[in-house]
């Protein structure tokens, strides 16, 4: 059995928990406490601090483990440790919440000084009516034109494994080169 | 000559024997948080424990590294109904040891630390 590594990444309540909670075939490890600063509360009441870990079976060759990362900057040691041995990554955006966008812009760019795995951005939250269509997403956050920007509902499996595809055939495509 | 993972199983093996009853369960684990050889008791999920212990380790080097006392060299964590070691294993590694309440600190930690050189020198 191949295992690969591929962190969820993304700026404060993009979904990365939930996206792994839809997915993972395990019951998820999860390090979510209660939010007390003022701003953060006004969009939820719980937080990741540390990881979220679970794991997918592709087939029965290859599994994906996923760990996701805290969201705020504060935790950004945790974005360099988790990111130790990934061969891919997603980047969660909330699509209704364009205020998140240079902070996200700043997240990508940090990722890419911690590692040459390649990623794919996943415009979350598409379900809301609020929703950012993609394509505009990328053009705001200027996503290179070789990193897909894809459609996401982290609570819809479908969607989720998806993202995950994609990710995995752009993995598979380096490592043909 | 035994591969790699058959060798680190040695070394945990060694471990719970010398150290008795105390020892759980043991794994060693990548600092990406994948386990690599493992003896892990069948209720816990030793995938679970792997992610875990790497971030426990994560945070403790940042500890470390926030307050300027250096780098981590051993993490006790202390349950009503349980201790928890996580120890580095070389530059890549580290030994994650699962002990009972009432086991006998002292040996485990001196037995763990062996272990975990000789994982260290073998990974
Ligand atoms: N409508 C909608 N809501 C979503 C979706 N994904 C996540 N949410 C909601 O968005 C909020 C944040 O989700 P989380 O999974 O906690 O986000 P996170 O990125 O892990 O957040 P932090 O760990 O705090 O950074 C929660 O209230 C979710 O229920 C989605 O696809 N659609
Ligand atoms: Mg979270």
């Amino acid at each position: 059995m191949q295992i690969l590594k591929i962190v969820i990444t993304g700026p404060y309540a993009a979904g990365k928990s939930q996206f792994i909670r839809t997915i993972s075939d395990i019951e998820p490890v999860s390090t979510d406490y209660a939010v007390t600063l003022d701003e953060e509360r006004a969009l939820k009441r719980e937080t990741t601090v540390a990881l979220d870990f679970g794991t997918i079976a592709i087939n029965d060759r290859l599994s994906l483990y996923l760990f996701g990362t805290p969201g705020q900057e504060r935790f950004d040691f945790m974005w360099e440790h988790l990111a130790i041995g990934a061969l891919g990554y997603v980047v969660m955006v909330d699509s209704c919440r364009p205020a998140h966008f240079p902070e996200t812009q700043r997240l990508i760019a940090r990722f890419a000084e911690i590692t040459d795995a390649p990623f794919v951005v996943a415009a979350n939250k598409q379900d809301d009516q609020a929703a950012l269509p993609p394509a505009y997403i990328r053009r705001r956050l200027g996503v290179p034109a070789d990193t897909p920007v894809l459609p996401c509902v982290a609570t819809d499996r479908a969607s989720v494994k998806q993202v995950l595809l994609t990710l995995l055939q752009i993995i598979a495509a380096q490592v043909q080169d | 000559m035994a591969s790699r993972q058959e060798q680190i199983i040695a070394v945990i093996d060694q471990l719970m024997t010398n150290a008795g009853a105390d020892v759980v369960g043991a794994a060693a684990v990548g600092l990406d948080g994948i386990a690599f050889a493992s003896r892990m008791s069948a209720d816990v999920s030793t995938e679970r424990v792997a992610a875990v212990a790497a971030t426990i380790m994560g945070v403790t080097r940042r500890v470390g590294g926030e307050l300027k006392i250096g780098s981590a060299e051993e993490i006790i964590i202390k349950a009503n109904k349980g201790l928890f070691m996580v120890l580095p294993a070389g530059e890549q590694s580290l030994l994650a040891v699962n002990l009972r309440q009432d086991a006998n600190l002292g040996l485990v930690r001196l037995e763990a630390r062996d272990a975990a050189r000789a994982i260290g020198q073998i990974v």
